[in-house]
């Protein structure tokens, strides 16, 4: 490619451009700060009552530190503060993604009832021990979610076809599936044994007590493992927010990145689903947070997206413990209501705009 | 780009799902340098017939370049050829009209390092007239000012053909003069544009050729004024106009009324 030097007027566009650049690389590094930040908060506040120095010789090993301090630092908060960590990541991720292929801001795992689907899945599994044949035990309640996330989202990309997703409209598909698998998780709510019930209901409102090393491990090694093909397809996912038409014209096969787009959102949304239960408002405001802070430059969205979940996940973490001294609320409840004038600001400021 | 670098459409049949929408329609061999238009009334197929050259919709047939067939090229290779430009331009987007055409260069196989294609992007949009815009919002500029992005997104990747579908559309006098007269100077560096445009004027004024589509079908192709005439006016558009010369060695058309009832038009082939 013959590109001249730039000079002048040219020049001065370069470098402003080149400063906006560093500044959305700033933020993201920002975010990441506040997130490891929020993480420490995270693990300093809990109803044990440990001051930072037992929590730093506990997670330093320092045989001075009690016993129990130590349980509870590796065994309970660590595994939840990651968790949250890795939550929020996933679940903003997964809602990135799906409003840059569906061409609609409100498009969320949530919004979409993707997560719904992944719970009626996971309702299966811990009620009625249905699932996927050839499927381990442990990997059943994610397995399942992931089959009915996936499939959701292919219902909803098939709903969403002919311009159907650039309009309110898939919203509306959307809170259709949300109120027919609801539906069908009260359903299996009303069959299954008190026990069954109970396990179901608690897992149901998004709780990061739920949280283990090995829990923690997979929704990682899934993110660890998706995050890399999403920034890779960053380019043809900003290409195809100039519409259909436009990215093919550039010889983007669209249909295949709108799959694997929604293979990952699925995957994302499914193992934390399937890790901490349903949890709102995560996969919805994340990117919307991170598209005010660094555009829709998906090499910057995607990952800001990514942070900024993880951000206010850790954020309800630690809130999570302080609403009711002694007693830590399922983190789903805070984000619900934390989130829910969030999603109406939002509704309101687009409404605004349109 | 040298000189046989012709582009001829031959028997082209474009498909929505499983329907057929347009052709098979042929064009006229189309040399470096040319700037056709296509012309129509609503409905015709006009947007329909770009759409299939760039690859967007299912085609078959003939669409050489250079003696080879595009439609049997990969996409990517197909979309480093020719450029397109689709009707429809996107507000709303949180993106500076500079990042636009950044990212329709980094689409390109194998992609250009990001600041050859900040600095390639800036050269377009000064040569464009549009440097003004690089660093503004594309939901904070106006119609006109996103169709000159979008022109600008499709030159940036140095296609040899550019097909633009109605480019003039939100466009005041002044900026429609302004991009057609650019298209011209496209044309005149070696490329092959193609365009859409629903005002005759304009189409007799800048293209080389004009191509009339009625119903999915070429009905007449050659230079304006082989091709503007009364009696097509009124079997294409159904109108009763006068075709007469300007002082400026043009021509002019002149509705003076309806001729009986509209033409069909065909739906499905807009």
């Amino acid at each position: 490619m013959r590109v001249r030097k730039a000079g002048g007027a040219a020049g001065a566009v370069l470098a402003v451009h080149g400063a906006a650049q560093r500044r959305r690389l700033l933020l993201i590094a920002l975010l990441s700060a506040f997130t490891l930040i929020s993480v420490v908060a995270d693990l300093v506040t809990g109803p044990a009552g440990l001051d930072p120095g037992q929590l730093w010789g506990a997670l330093a090993g320092d045989p001075q530190v009690p016993r129990a301090s130590h349980v509870i630092v590796w065994e309970i908060r660590l595994p939840m503060a990651l968790m949250a960590v890795a939550v929020g990541a996933a679940l903003a991720l997964a809602g990135a993604e799906m409003q840059a292929i569906l061409d609609n801001p409100l498009a969320s795992p949530f919004t979409l009832g993707v997560s719904s689907a992944a719970s009626f899945g996971a309702a299966l599994a811990i009620v009625l021990g249905l699932g996927l044949p050839f499927v381990p035990a442990e990997l059943l309640v994610t397995g399942n979610a992931f089959v009915f996330a996936f499939g959701a989202t292919l219902l909803l990309q098939y709903l969403a076809r002919d311009g159907g997703g650039r309009s309110a409209t898939l919203v509306l598909y959307g809170i259709a599936l949300v109120f027919t698998f609801n539906a069908l998780i009260a359903f299996i709510q009303f069959v299954a044994s008190a026990e069954a019930l109970q396990r179901f209901v608690f897992w149901g409102m998004g709780n990061l007590a739920a949280a283990t090393w090995p829990s923690v491990a997979m929704l990682a090694a899934v993110l660890a493992v998706v995050l890399p093909f999403s920034l890779a397809a960053a380019w043809d996912l900003t290409a195809l927010r100039f519409g259909e038409d436009r990215a093919r014209s550039y010889g983007i096969d669209t249909a295949r990145l709108r799959f694997l787009s929604l293979l990952r959102a699925s995957l994302l949304a499914a193992t934390a689903v399937a890790v901490v239960g349903a949890i709102g408002f995560v996969g919805l405001v994340g990117p919307h947070v991170a598209r005010l802070l660094v555009g829709e430059d998906h090499r910057f969205f995607l990952p800001a997206s990514a942070l900024t979940g993880a951000l206010i996940m850790s954020l309800a973490s630690t809130a999570s413990k302080l609403v009711i001294p002694g007693l830590t609320l399922p983190v789903g409840i805070v984000t619900s209501i934390v989130g829910l004038p969030l999603f109406f600001i939002l509704i309101h400021r687009r409404a605004r705009r349109g | 780009m040298s000189g046989d670098r012709t582009l001829v459409v031959s028997d082209l049949v474009a498909f929505h799902a499983a329907r057929r929408t347009l052709g098979p329609l042929s064009l006229a061999a189309l040399s470096p340098g040319t700037v056709m238009a296509v012309v129509g009334p609503n409905g015709a197929g006009k947007s329909t017939l770009l759409r299939a050259i760039a690859g967007v919709l299912r085609a078959e047939g003939q669409v050489l370049l250079g003696g080879i067939d595009i439609l049997r090229q990969t996409p990517r290779h197909r979309a480093a050829h020719i450029g397109f430009m689709p009707q429809m331009q996107p507000h709303g987007m949180d993106l500076t009209v500079l990042d636009s055409v950044i990212s329709a260069m980094m689409t390109m196989q194998p992609p250009p390092h990001p600041h050859a294609a900040a600095a390639r992007a800036v050269e377009v949009l000064e040569r464009l007239g549009a440097l003004e815009l690089s660093l503004k919002r594309l939901d904070q500029v106006s119609g006109g000012q996103r169709q000159m992005a979008g022109l600008a997104q499709a030159l940036a990747r140095d296609p040899e053909v550019l097909l633009l579908d109605e480019p003039t559309s939100s466009l005041d006098l002044r900026h429609q003069h302004h991009v057609l007269a650019t298209v011209r100077r496209l044309a005149g560096a070696g490329r092959i544009v193609i365009v859409v445009l629903h005002d005759l004027s304009l189409a007799v004024r800048w293209a080389d050729r004009i191509a009339v589509v009625r119903q999915g079908r070429l009905y007449a192709e050659g230079t304006p004024g082989a091709v503007i005439t009364p009696a097509m006016l009124r079997e294409v558009y159904g109108v009763d106009a006068a075709v007469e010369a300007d002082a400026a060695g043009g021509l002019q058309v002149i509705v003076r009324d309806l001729a009986g009832p509209a033409p069909a038009v065909d739906g499905p082939l807009c």
